[in-house]
């Protein structure tokens, strides 16, 4: 990723501007990530079974070769989807960027609820008129033809409302997916143990797969009341419930920074700070070693 | 179908240079038969799975490159005939038995190496 695209790559979130890889117009451009896919590692034929059985197979080295090729999944709150969406609408301007919301294919290959349309994929119709036809044809007949897709072309405020509602109902984290960086070709809505790339990281200990997001969730233990919903929604493990003291503990060293804890609190007692601030997790680079743009750096992408 | 599981264990999958885990060879072995046609419209070994061993996996012979990769995972992978089930990580088999004792049709074996 070029330091041109980055230097566009601003949003402002929680009053404050922020720098962030998947807020540059050109990450949703999918014209420019057509035209880089030699540059990446060639995807084989069988994406679905090779992204599920390789890891098992071959461990950390199959993970780190596909994230190596420009597959990586990092993790977003509601805040930074809100922009995420406006910057892919605005970066579209004059052409239809569809969000089709359909069943999450993790969920679907490893055996979780599929009847929920969980997965936002953002797609563009390609120019060419033939083409283009087909793909509607494609995009609209699908879903009455296979059960297991809900192919529903939606526009980005529904999108928007969608997600905010699967993070308060379903307790589910928000990430930013790309099958070739720095392109963001899904904004997906995932849970252990079915996302594949959650698996990577914490089966196979490759973070770079599955890369935290910018913040980390901060508990006010006055408002707080102890009720554990927070505990409960964490999936990662960063949130106890001390019984004896009816608060709640968190471990940042965890915390993954989605913000569901936050979401579930009735007293909003928690809050998300920026990961910099913790003296622990700050960064020797500005993305961090692992962070896709520093894996990417050399490369140009 | 054992023989064809096995295949698929010893297979490098197209990636020579890559080392296959030691754990995975050691792994239980874990035979979903011929006898599961219908996969996708049971799915009951891969939902009882508590750590997500099972994976429904499209055949090699239906799916293919397009030009829209994005998309391609949806539409080329409609054919029901060409799904299956297998044991893509072993590896984190607790052998609970609840895939065993759940299938309807009882063709799933676990074998452990001791065995």
């Amino acid at each position: 990723m070029c330091e041109e695209c980055l230097r566009h790559a601003v949003a402002t979130i929680f009053g404050k501007e922020q720098q962030r890889w998947y807020f540059s117009p050109h990450a949703y451009d999918y014209q420019r990530f057509l035209d880089s896919q030699d540059k990446f590692i060639e995807y084989p034929d069988q994406y679905e079974i090779l992204s599920a059985i390789n890891p098992g197979k071959f461990g950390a080295e199959w993970v780190r070769k596909v994230v190596e090729g420009g597959r990586t999944a990092q993790i977003v709150t509601w805040e930074e989807v809100v922009e995420i969406l406006r910057i892919a609408k605005e970066a579209n301007e004059g052409e239809n960027l569809i969000c089709i919301n359909m069943s999450c294919l993790c969920k679907r290959t490893r055996g979780g609820d599929v009847s929920e349309p969980i997965c936002m994929f953002l797609i563009h119709p390609p120019k060419p008129e033939h083409e283009r036809e087909m793909f509607f044809e494609r995009i609209y007949t699908s879903g009455e033809a296979e059960s297991w897709y809900f192919y529903d072309p939606i526009d980005s405020d529904k999108m928007r409302e969608l997600m905010l509602d699967y993070e308060k109902r379903l307790g589910l984290v928000h990430i930013v997916f790309t099958i070739g960086f720095p392109s963001v070709t899904t904004v997906c809505n995932c849970e252990m143990p079915y996302c594949h790339s959650m698996r990577q990281r914490f089966l196979y200990g490759v973070p770079e797969a599955y890369v935290e997001g910018y913040y980390v969730a901060s508990v006010s233990n006055d408002e707080c009341t102890g009720c554990g919903k927070c505990q409960q929604q964490c999936q990662f493990g960063a949130i106890r419930l001390d019984r004896k003291l009816e608060k709640v503990t968190t471990m940042p060293a965890n915390c993954m920074g989605c913000g569901i804890c936050r979401s579930v609190c009735a007293t909003d007692a928690i809050e998300m700070v920026e990961r910099e601030k913790v003296t622990l997790l700050r960064k020797a680079e500005p993305y961090g070693l692992h962070h896709p743009v520093a894996l990417h750096k050399e490369s140009g992408k | 179908m054992r023989e064809s599981i096995e295949r698929i264990r010893e297979s490098d999958m197209g990636y020579p240079e890559l080392k296959i885990l030691e754990e995975y060879k050691a792994a239980p072995l874990i035979t979903v038969g011929e006898e599961c046609t219908q996969p996708q419209e049971c799915r009951k070994c891969m939902e009882i799975c508590a750590p997500k061993v099972f994976v429904l996996a499209p055949d090699a012979k239906l799916v293919s490159h397009t030009k829209y990769p994005l998309i391609r995972v949806g539409w080329e992978t409609r054919a029901h005939e060409a799904m299956r089930i297998i044991a893509a990580e072993p590896t984190v088999c607790t052998l609970c038995m609840a895939c065993v004792r759940e299938c309807p049709l009882h063709c799933i074996t676990i074998e452990t190496p001791c065995q």
